[in-house]
C-alpha cells in the first residue's frame, strides 16, 4: 500500500523535500539539462471521474435532446466561432487565454487505466509504472533546477487521486504532498502544517520537551547525519511555525479575492494554487471530485459546472493580471469524457458513462496560445472527426513548454532506459507536440 | 422546416390533449421502475407485506404475478423528503420558534440545540404531522449516514400484500407494477413451503436468533458494511444445508462492480470456529454451505457481500435446515426421445433415480427435479444425437477415445489435470462442429477445446465462447470450435479443464457433429405499454446457431392477433431488429400475454421458435444481459381522445447508400404541420442517422443518411420514427433550455438497407 500514499508530514517535511532528486533516486543518472521554457509552473486541474466533453468545452446542441440533454444553448465565447456550455459563462468571457482541445483520444474507459494513460502517456502494461506528469516536473523543477522552497515541489490539493501512482518507479520521494483539509473553511487545516487545536505556543513547546528527551542528538550532536537531520527539522518547524507555511493562510487575501474565486473547496483551492504558483511550487494538482457522473447528471452539472466556471475564471484571470500565466499552465483535463448519448433510462435516470473514444482539455498560459480549438469530435461527439490528439502529445506538449526535453532520460531505479514522454505511439508514428497553439 | 404561427390558446389546448394522449405510448423513463422486492419470498398459505424499492412508483395501480395462486394488493406509497422539503419544514420550525419567542422570550424553545422536548414543542408549533415528522427523521438519519450514497432508483417505496394460496405451486414468480405510464421490468418472488423468518437488525456483532426451528427461510437485506448473523440449534450429524439465493433473485445491478450482491456465508461452530465457508457456489451464481454437523449445539450462520458492499437492492433468503440440496444430475442430458434414469447426486435426496420422458420434448434445455422436489434445480439438456460415454483412458492423442462424428459424449475430467481425447473421422474439407456443454449445466467445468489433426498440428482451438442465450451468465466458460476436417479425415478433439481441476462434479456433453443450424430469440422489452391505437417499439435478437443466417420472420400467436407488427422481419445476417407493436383501438382491459414466433427456412424446411421474453439489464456499469423472463406482456392504457393522424405515406424499404441519403415521407394533420411537428429516430442502427425534415406539398419529408465510415454496405433492419413537439412551458422563460418534449406518438417501423 506504500504505493498509494502522499508524503506524510514526516516524508515531506522532516526528510527534506529539497533533497528530492539527491535522495530519491540514489546513483540514479541526473536529468537531462533542460531547455529553457517559458512556463515555470503548472495547476493540473484534475476533472476527476471524467467530465462530459459535450456539456462543458464541446457543446452538440444540435444532435438533440438525446446528446445535449438540456443543455441545448451553449453560448459564445469572446473569441469568435468558439462556443461553450451556457453554465460557464465567466470561462466565455476569457476564452481568448486558453485553448480547448476537442480531439482528446485514447479509447479507454475504466478509471484507473485512462488516469494512468492520461498523467503518463503511457497505457499500462507489464514494464516499468510510469510517473505521472506532477512527479516528472517535480523531478525536473526540483531541487536540481534550483527551486529551493520549504514547501515541496508537487502539491496536491487536497486529497490524493488514490488509483493512480503519481510517482510510479521515481518512488515515494517523488510523490505529492496531500494538503487534506478544505481551503474554504475558516481554517485550512493543512496536513502536518496546521493542526487543529494546537496553538502556536504548545507547538513550541512540544518541540522543547522533545529536545530535552532527545539524549542521542545530544550526545552526537558532531554527526553530519545529525546535523542533517537537525537542519530538516527546522526547516519542518519553519513550515510549522515560520513564515513558509503562511502561503497556505487564505485569510491572508482580500475578501473581494477570495469571493472571485467562490467559496467553494474549488475555488478556494484555485486561490491555493495561485498562492503556490507564487511562492515558486512547481507543480499544483487540484484534484476535483465529483464528476463520475452516472446518475442524474444534468442535475449534478447544474451545481457543478457554475462552481468550476468561477473557479477556473478567476484563476486564469488572477495569474494574468498578476503576470503570471505566462509562466504558469493551468490543464484541465480528466481522463475521459463522458457518454455522448444520454442514458435516460433507470437507474442512471439521465446519466452519462465513461467514454474514452474521444473527449476533451484545455490548456492555458505557460506559453500556449489562447483562443484557438485543437481538433474536433464529430457532430455527436462521438468520435473524433479531426486531428485525433493522444494525452501523450498534450505531456509532451507541456514538457516543451516548461523547458523539460520530452526525451530525457528519467532515473529508473534499474538503469532501465525510460524517457520523459514516449516518442512513438503504440499504434505507430510519433507522438509530436501541440505545435498549432505553442 | 416551414413553421407558421398558430393561436397559442388553440396549441396550448391541443399540446394538453397530446401530452395526455402519448405520455404511455411506450415504456420508458415515466413508467415504474421497480429495484427489489423485500422480502423475496413467501410461504404458501401465508399473506405476507412485501415492500418494493423502486422510482416513479407513485401513479401504481396493480401489481402482476406469474404463474397461479398469488394474488397482490397496492398499499402504501412512501417518497422520501427531498431537501427542499426538508428546508421547508426547517422554515416551518424556525417560523414556530419566532412566534414561541415572541410569545415568551425565555421559555422558547431554541431549534437547533439538541433538545427532543423543544423540537416536540416546534413542531406542534408549526403543526408538523407525525408523518412529516417521520419523514423529516428518516431525511436526517439518511443525510447524516456517512456509509450511505444516494440510490434514487430505489429510494421510493411501495407496500404489496401479496396472498399466496396453500396449493400455489413453489417456484419463481414474477411481479410487475402498472401504472398509468406503463409496466415495470419484472422483479422475483420465490414461493416456497419451509417458514419464513425476516432478520432482526442489529445482528452483526450479536447473532440473530429469528431462527427458532429448523427448517427455516431466512429474509434479509445487506446494507454498507453489513453483516448479518444468525444463532440456531442443531444437532450432531445433521446434514445441514445452508442456500443463500441472491443472485437468482436480483441477477445484475447496473451501478455496482461487481455487477451482482456478492454474497459469501459463513457456518461457526458452537465455539465461534470457522467450520464451513463458501462465496460462490460451483462456479456458478449463490453461495450454499454443505455440512455434516460435528456436534449438538448453537451453530452461527453469517452473511455478507464480499466486499462489504449493501444497500436495500442487495436482498437474500437463506433456506436452511437437512434440506434436499442436489450438486450434479448423472447423466447431464438425453437423447430425443430416450426414457433415462437420471440420480440426483447431492444431499438429503433420495437415492431412486427420477426416471426421464423426453419423447415429447422438444431439444433444449429443461430443469430437474420438478419444482418443489429439492432446494434447488440443475438444467438437463434434451438433444437429437445419441449419448456416448466417455471412456478412459482417453488422456492422449496416441490413446484416445474413438467416437463417431454425429454424436454427444457424456465426459467427466476425473482428475486434477485430466484431458480428454476423442478421435472422429469425417470427409476431409467437411464442416464440423465441437462444442461444450457443462458450465451452462451447472458443472464447475471451465472447459477448453483443442483439436489437432494427426500430425498434432492444431487446426481449432477456443477457451471461452458467448453465448447469447445464456444470458444470466457473466463468465461463458464453455468452449465451441467449428473447423474443416483435414485431408485423412481424422480429428483429435481434447478437452481439459483450463485451471487444470478436476473431480466428479467436473462433467460435460460434448457434441461432435456437422453444423446443426437453428436459431433462438429473444424480445425486449418483457413489457410493454401502449395507449389504444398507438405504437410501441421494441427490439427482438436473433440467437443464431451453427452458422444459420438467413432470414426470420416474426409473427405473434395465439389469440391476440389484434395487435399488429410492423417491420416484422430480421434480415439475413443481422443479430437484431427494432420494430413496432400496434395496439388495437378501442377500450383497454388487463394487461395481455403475447407470444412472438419467429419462422426461417432451414434446409428447406420451415422451423420455428418462440421468442424468450427477456430484460436488457445492465451490470458493472458497462456489460449487458438478456435476461430471460416468464412472460412477455403488454398492457394497454385507454386511447387518447385525438391521436394525432401523423402517418408514414410511404412504407417500403428505405434504399440508402454509403454516404448518401433518402426521404421518407410523413403526412400529418395541417396544423401540425406548420408548426412544430418534429420527427427522431428511436434508437437508430449504427451508421444511420435523421438530417431534418421539411414541409413540401402538405407532407413532411424527411432525409435519413448512411454515414460514410459508419453504415457498411448490406447493412439493413428497420428503422423507427418518433413524433414529438417542442414547447416552451406556460409561464416559463423562453430560453432554449426550458423546451420541454411533447411526444405525440410512435410511427410502425418500416425497413432500410444500405446497398452494397
Amino acid at each position: 500500500m506504500d504505493d498509494l500514499r502522499g508524503l506524510t508530514r514526516r516524508e515531506a517535511l522532516l526528510g527534506g523535500a529539497a533533497t528530492l532528486a539527491a535522495a530519491g533516486i540514489a546513483g540514479a543518472q541526473a536529468p537531462a539539462a533542460p531547455k529553457p521554457g517559458r512556463a515555470k509552473s503548472v495547476i493540473q486541474i484534475w476533472v476527476w471521474g471524467g467530465p462530459s466533453h459535450l456539456d462543458t468545452f464541446d457543446p452538440k446542441p444540435e444532435a438533440g435532446q438525446n446528446y445535449c440533454g438540456p443543455f441545448n444553448a451553449p453560448i459564445a465565447t469572446n473569441v469568435a466561432g468558439i462556443r461553450i456550455n451556457e453554465n460557464l459563462p465567466e470561462l466565455a468571457k476569457i476564452a481568448d487565454k486558453y485553448a480547448i482541445i476537442r480531439s482528446l483520444t485514447h479509447g479507454n474507459n475504466g478509471h484507473e487505466t485512462a488516469s494512468y494513460i492520461t498523467q503518463t502517456g503511457r497505457t499500462p502494461g507489464p514494464g516499468p509504472v510510469y510517473p505521472g506528469a506532477g512527479a516528472v516536473v517535480s523531478l525536473f523543477k526540483g531541487a536540481d533546477a534550483g527551486y529551493k522552497g520549504l514547501i515541496p515541489p508537487y502539491i496536491v490539493l487536497t486529497e490524493l487521486q488514490g488509483r493512480f501512482s503519481e510517482a510510479g518507479f521515481l518512488g515515494y520521494k517523488a510523490k505529492p504532498f496531500a494538503t487534506g483539509g478544505d481551503p474554504a473553511q475558516a481554517r485550512f487545516m493543512v496536513e502536518g502544517v496546521v493542526a487543529q487545536g494546537i496553538s502556536e505556543q504548545r507547538q513550541r513547546a512540544r518541540r522543547d520537551l522533545l529536545h530535552r528527551l532527545d539524549t542521542f542528538g545530544a550526545a552526537m550532536g558532531g554527526d553530519a547525519r545529525v546535523a542533517e537531520l537537525r537542519r530538516s527539522e527546522e526547516q519542518a518547524y519553519d513550515m510549522i511555525l515560520g513564515d513558509a507555511g503562511k502561503v497556505f493562510d487564505l485569510s491572508q487575501e482580500k475578501d473581494d479575492v477570495r469571493q472571485a474565486y467562490g467559496r467553494s473547496t474549488f475555488g478556494q483551492s484555485c486561490l491555493m494554487a495561485r498562492r503556490l504558483v507564487e511562492k515558486g511550487v512547481p507543480y499544483i494538482t487540484i484534484n476535483y471530485p465529483g464528476w463520475d457522473t452516472h446518475k442524474q447528471h444534468f442535475p449534478a452539472m447544474r451545481r457543478k459546472l457554475p462552481e468550476m466556471d468561477r473557479g477556473m475564471a478567476a484563476l486564469i484571470s488572477d495569474l494574468s493580471q498578476r503576470g503570471l500565466l505566462d509562466s504558469t499552465i493551468v490543464w484541465w483535463g480528466g481522463e475521459f469524457g463522458r457518454t455522448p448519448a444520454v442514458q435516460w433510462e433507470a437507474p442512471w435516470d439521465g446519466g452519462r458513462s465513461h467514454y474514452g473514444q474521444v473527449f476533451g482539455a484545455v490548456l492555458a498560459g505557460g506559453g500556449f496560445k489562447g483562443g484557438r480549438v485543437v481538433g474536433a469530435s464529430d457532430a455527436r461527439g462521438e468520435e473524433v472527426k479531426e486531428r485525433p490528439v493522444h494525452p501523450a502529445v498534450v505531456l509532451r506538449s507541456i514538457y516543451t513548454q516548461l523547458g523539460i526535453d520530452p526525451n530525457a532520460k528519467l532515473p529508473h531505479p534499474q538503469g532501465l532506459d525510460v524517457r520523459v514522454a514516449p516518442a512513438t505511439l503504440e499504434a505507430g508514428g510519433p507522438v509530436g507536440v501541440l505545435q498549432e497553439i505553442m | 422546416m416551414a413553421t407558421k404561427p398558430v393561436p397559442g390558446w388553440c396549441v396550448a389546448g391541443i399540446l394538453l390533449l397530446l401530452a395526455a394522449a402519448s405520455s404511455v405510448a411506450q415504456q420508458g423513463p415515466l413508467g415504474p421502475k421497480a429495484g427489489y422486492l423485500y422480502p423475496a419470498g413467501g410461504e404458501r398459505g401465508t399473506t405476507v407485506q412485501v415492500t418494493v424499492g423502486g422510482d416513479a412508483l407513485a401513479g401504481v395501480q396493480r401489481a402482476l404475478v406469474t404463474g397461479v395462486g398469488v394474488t397482490a394488493t397496492v398499499g402504501k406509497f412512501h417518497r422520501p423528503m427531498n431537501p427542499g422539503q426538508a428546508n421547508r419544514i426547517r422554515e416551518r420550525l424556525e417560523e414556530a420558534q419566532q412566534a414561541l419567542t415572541q410569545k415568551n422570550p425565555l421559555t422558547a424553545p431554541r431549534l437547533y440545540v439538541f433538545a427532543p422536548a423543544a423540537f416536540t414543542l416546534l413542531a406542534r408549533e408549526a403543526g408538523l404531522t407525525p408523518e412529516e415528522i417521520a419523514d423529516l427523521d428518516e431525511f436526517r438519519r439518511r443525510r447524516t449516514d456517512p456509509k450511505r450514497q444516494d440510490n434514487p432508483q430505489i429510494e421510493e417505496t411501495l407496500q404489496l400484500t401479496l396472498q399466496i394460496a396453500a396449493d400455489a405451486p413453489p417456484g419463481v414468480r414474477e411481479i410487475r407494477l402498472a401504472g398509468p405510464a406503463g409496466l415495470s421490468a419484472p422483479v422475483r418472488f420465490v414461493v416456497g413451503s419451509l417458514p419464513e423468518r425476516r432478520e432482526v437488525e442489529p445482528n452483526d456483532a450479536m447473532a440473530d436468533t429469528c431462527v427458532e426451528a429448523l427448517p427455516a427461510v431466512i429474509n434479509g437485506q445487506v446494507m454498507p458494511g453489513d453483516v448479518d448473523r444468525f444463532r440456531f440449534a442443531a444437532p450432531k450429524g445433521m446434514r445441514l444445508v445452508a442456500s443463500a439465493a441472491t443472485r437468482s433473485i436480483t441477477p445484475f445491478l447496473a451501478d455496482a462492480v461487481p455487477g451482482w450482491f456478492q454474497a459469501t456465508l459463513r457456518l461457526l461452530d458452537p465455539d465461534g470456529r470457522e467450520i464451513a465457508y463458501d462465496d460462490t457456489s460451483r462456479g456458478g451464481l449463490d453461495p450454499v454451505i454443505l455440512c455434516e454437523l460435528p456436534r449438538d449445539g448453537d451453530y452461527t450462520l453469517e452473511i455478507r457481500d464480499a466486499i462489504y458492499r449493501g444497500r436495500e437492492d442487495f436482498v437474500y433468503r437463506i433456506s436452511l435446515g437437512q434440506l434436499p440440496y442436489v450438486t450434479r444430475l448423472e447423466p447431464m442430458g438425453a437423447r430425443q426421445g430416450a426414457t433415462v434414469p437420471v440420480r440426483l447426486v447431492g444431499w438429503n435426496l433420495p437415492s431412486e433415480p427420477v426416471r426421464v420422458e423426453t419423447a415429447r420434448l422438444e431439444p433444449g434445455i429443461y430443469r430437474l427435479p420438478a419444482e418443489g422436489a429439492a432446494l434447488n434445480q440443475l438444467p438437463f439438456t434434451v438433444e437429437g444425437l445419441p449419448t456416448v460415454r466417455e471412456r478412459e483412458p482417453n488422456d492422449t492423442a496416441r490413446k484416445p477415445q474413438p467416437v463417431s462424428l454425429e454424436c454427444v459424449i457424456e465426459g467427466r475430467m476425473d482428475r486434477p489435470g485430466d484431458i480428454d481425447v476423442y478421435a472422429v473421422r469425417a470427409p476431409a474439407g467437411a464442416v464440423l462442429v465441437a462444442e461444450v456443454m457443462a458450465r451452462r449445466l451447472g458443472s464447475p467445468l471451465d472447459a477448453s477445446l483443442r483439436v489437432t489433426d494427426a500430425s498434432s498440428a492444431v487446426l481449432a482451438f477456443n477457451d471461452d465462447w458467448v453465448d447469447k442465450a445464456a444470458g444470466e451468465a457473466t463468465h461463458h466458460a464453455d468452449s465451441r470450435v467449428e473447423l474443416k476436417a483435414p485431408a485423412g479425415g481424422v480429428c483429435l478433439i481434447a478437452v481439459r479443464d483450463s485451471r487444470g481441476e478436476g473431480g466428479a462434479e467436473y462433467a460435460y456433453r460434448l457434441r461432435i457433429s456437422r453444423p446443426k443450424p437453428d436459431f433462438g430469440l429473444r424480445v425486449t422489452p418483457a413489457g410493454l405499454g401502449v395507449r389504444a391505437g398507438m405504437n410501441v417499439p421494441f427490439t427482438v435478437f436473433a440467437v443464431r446457431k451453427d452458422g444459420f443466417d438467413g432470414d426470420i420472420t416474426l409473427r405473434l400467436t395465439g389469440s391476440l392477433r389484434r395487435y399488429t407488427l410492423s417491420g416484422a422481419r430480421i434480415p439475413a445476417g443481422q443479430e437484431k431488429v427494432q420494430l413496432t407493436l400496434g395496439a388495437p383501438p378501442g377500450r383497454p382491459g388487463l394487461p395481455e400475454t403475447l407470444t412472438l414466433e419467429g419462422i426461417a427456412t432451414i434446409g428447406g424446411l420451415q422451423v420455428r421458435r418462440t421468442a424468450v421474453p427477456a430484460e436488457d439489464r445492465m451490470q458493472a456499469f458497462a456489460y449487458r444481459h438478456l435476461t430471460p423472463a416468464q412472460e412477455w406482456l403488454v398492457a394497454t392504457g385507454a386511447a387518447p381522445a385525438t391521436i394525432p393522424a401523423i402517418r408514414l405515406a410511404e412504407v417500403g424499404p428505405l434504399e440508402l447508400r454509403v454516404g448518401g441519403s433518402a426521404k421518407v415521407k410523413v403526412t400529418a394533420p395541417p396544423w401540425l404541420l406548420n408548426d412544430t411537428l418534429k420527427l427522431g429516430l428511436n434508437d437508430p442502427p449504427a451508421g444511420i442517422e435523421l438530417v431534418g425534415a421539411e414541409v413540401t406539398g402538405g407532407a413532411l419529408l424527411v432525409e435519413i443518411r448512411a454515414v460514410a465510415g459508419k453504415a457498411k454496405p448490406g447493412d439493413r433492419g428497420n428503422l423507427v420514427l418518433e413524433a414529438f413537439r417542442e414547447t416552451v412551458p406556460v409561464g416559463t422563460r423562453p430560453r432554449a433550455a426550458t423546451v420541454r418534449r411533447l411526444p405525440l406518438g410512435v410511427l410502425p417501423a418500416f425497413g432500410y438497407e444500405v446497398a452494397r
